[in-house]
């Protein structure tokens, strides 16, 4: 298969990152076990528990406390997420023989407030992002104020900058919802459009958690690395393979008997060495 | 260091009295090769005797690189063999043959590059192929030209690579045989990482994540740093406080829809390999990687 077949669904699959891995697990395939228990870390020690908290009917909470036994449990932070904190979503699976230990603890990667296109972006005062119509959602721009030395701001995917065009994903204030706590730019993907869609995240309710949210801490971009690849091999110099290599020894004298032809072995003396891999 | 034959058959005029050949590379000493024993059988042919004798012992002055060659007719038999990477050598060879290869076609005029045998499991990749060639400033002519190296895995190394819908992490050591490889042609084969009595080790973790997916596959991207660091088993045996090849890995993995197991995968190793310290003993990397069979 040559590589640029191989980099067209790539970038395709970048075009539609998050919503075709959704889509195909609800084709079916290979869906992943649901976790225990989903919802916010209420309380949490490394190598020794975490309490998951989660929202019951009548607005009322539960709290779950799950034993981690360092080495056995597996912890996995989704991307963005540093470590397990107080506060931040997690899924929990327990051990089946003994249901209050973690099997596993993933941190899910926290939802932004919008996620959009930058209409409008001044460095260290504001920006507008665009977020287009969606289910039961009309297209609408909506502004952050960004304050300079509190917003955090975070360039994935090869961004240099905020630019007005690319993708963002903003994160709402808690205590001031007009303001930028943080700013997620993923970069333009192939093809100019934003990579990981576009449109208003819902407001994290701590129950539902976005494996598809942005990749914060992405600063690897599927295209580029296929480019890169491509690139490499076609700067290689290969003259030496239209010679008609046998692949070994045994090969060659096959292949001469059958074919009528004669045989040049170049041999290395040195300890180790193959002329044909070039590292002789 | 032994870059004179590989620059051999990089002429031209080598390539035009080699047409219709069958070209093999064979190692006098690496027992390791599969076919060695027979193709001791072959130089003793020559008279080297000794089990660990060279073409260079039978070639005298003639013989004085450690690249020989040696040409035999369709049926195994020699014909002729010299020990200098020299055009008139291999000219009076070709006429000594009793009639010329027969033509080449067109359709087989294609590369026969460096591969892999079939995966005992058809389910994943036999193992990773690398295209590199140094960027060093040290100045021998090898620098400039290509390696591609193959590199066999089992197939349950690949369990490590497996598709998660979950960013993870996974240990470098994946990649450890295959970054082993990444080293300079016509370096001094004592000092390469494949001498007897080097152990070595990948140690640090890659990030592998989820990428979406089209109608045929899933995709995620693998990236993080790799140091090799290597030791003798002999002599010096403390702990190297610098890695010997020192980068980043950055690859898109591929998968089926519904199948955990690796497809493909195609990435790049950029980074530096430490020959020897001082000026000009760090080569500037940079490799394709991708699993073989595509």
């Amino acid at each position: 298969m040559k590589a640029g077949a191989f980099f067209i669904p790539v970038a395709l699959a970048f075009l539609f990152h998050g919503s075709l891995a959704h889509a195909q697990n609800r084709r079916g395939g290979n869906p992943p076990e649901p976790p225990t228990l989903k919802g916010k870390v209420a309380a949490y020690e490394a190598d020794a528990s975490i309490t998951i908290e989660t929202k019951v009917r009548g607005g009322q909470t539960n709290k779950t406390e799950f034993t981690i036994v360092k080495g056995k449990t597996q912890i996995e932070l989704g991307a963005g997420v540093k470590a397990i904190e107080v506060g931040i979503t997690a899924s929990v699976w327990a051990e089946k023989d003994t249901p209050k230990v973690a099997a596993k603890v993933v941190a899910e990667p926290e939802p932004p407030t919008v996620k959009g296109k930058v209409v409008a972006y001044e460095a260290d005062s504001s920006i507008t992002v665009e977020t287009p119509a969606g289910r039961g959602r009309e297209a609408g721009k909506v502004e952050f104020s960004i304050v300079k030395g509190k917003t955090r701001i975070e360039l994935g995917g090869g961004a240099k900058a905020i630019e007005v065009g690319m993708t963002v994903s903003v994160y709402a204030d808690k205590d001031n919802p007009k303001a930028a706590a943080k700013i997620l730019a993923q970069g333009v993907a192939p093809g100019g459009r934003g990579r990981g869609g576009s449109g208003a995240a819902p407001a994290d309710k701590g129950e539902n958690p976005k494996p598809d949210a942005p990749k914060a801490e992405d600063a690897v971009d599927a295209k580029k690395v296929l480019a890169a690849y491509d690139s490499l091999k076609r700067e290689c110099d290969l003259r030496v393979y239209q010679l008609r290599w046998a692949q070994n020894y045994k090969e060659a004298k096959e292949v001469a008997a059958k074919e009528n032809r004669p045989i040049l072995i170049s041999a290395s003396g040195n300890m180790h060495g193959n002329t044909f891999t070039g590292h002789t | 260091m032994a870059s004179a034959g590989r620059g051999f058959l990089y002429n031209e005029k080598v390539h035009q009295l080699l047409k219709g050949f069958i070209v093999v590379s064979a190692n006098t000493q690496d027992q390791s090769v599969p076919d060695h024993a027979e193709f001791r059988e072959l130089l003793k042919k020559i008279g080297v005797t000794d089990a660990k004798g060279s073409l260079g012992d039978v070639l005298g002055s003639q013989g004085a690189g450690n690249v020989y060659f040696i040409l035999l007719d369709p049926q195994g038999e020699i014909v002729h063999y010299w020990g200098l990477t020299s055009i008139d050598e291999l000219a009076k060879g070709v006429a000594k043959l009793k009639a010329p290869p027969p033509p080449v076609e067109e359709s087989q005029a294609k590369l026969t590059l460096p591969d892999l045998c079939a995966s005992s499991d058809p389910g994943v990749p036999s193992g990773l192929r690398l295209f590199f060639r140094a960027r060093g400033e040290a100045g021998w002519n090898a620098n400039a030209m290509t390696i591609v190296q193959p590199v066999p895995m089992k197939a349950d190394e690949w369990k490590a690579l497996s598709y998660s819908d979950r960013p993870r992490e996974i240990d470098a050591e994946f990649f450890r045989a295959c970054v082993t490889e990444i080293f300079p042609g016509a370096i001094r084969a004592a000092s390469s990482p494949r001498a007897p009595g080097f152990a070595s080790k990948l140690p640090g973790t890659l990030k592998l994540e989820p990428a979406g997916s089209d109608e045929k596959f899933r995709y995620a991207l693998l990236h993080g740093p790799v140091q090799l660091f290597y030791t003798r088993s002999l002599g010096n045996k403390a702990e190297p406080s610098e890695p010997k090849f020192s980068g980043t890995l950055q690859a898109v993995v591929k998968y089926g829809l519904t199948t955990p197991e690796v497809h493909s995968l195609r990435g790049m190793i950029d980074g530096n390999y430490l020959y020897m310290p001082g000026p000009n003993g760090t080569f500037k990397m940079t490799a394709a990687v991708e699993s073989r069979p595509e």
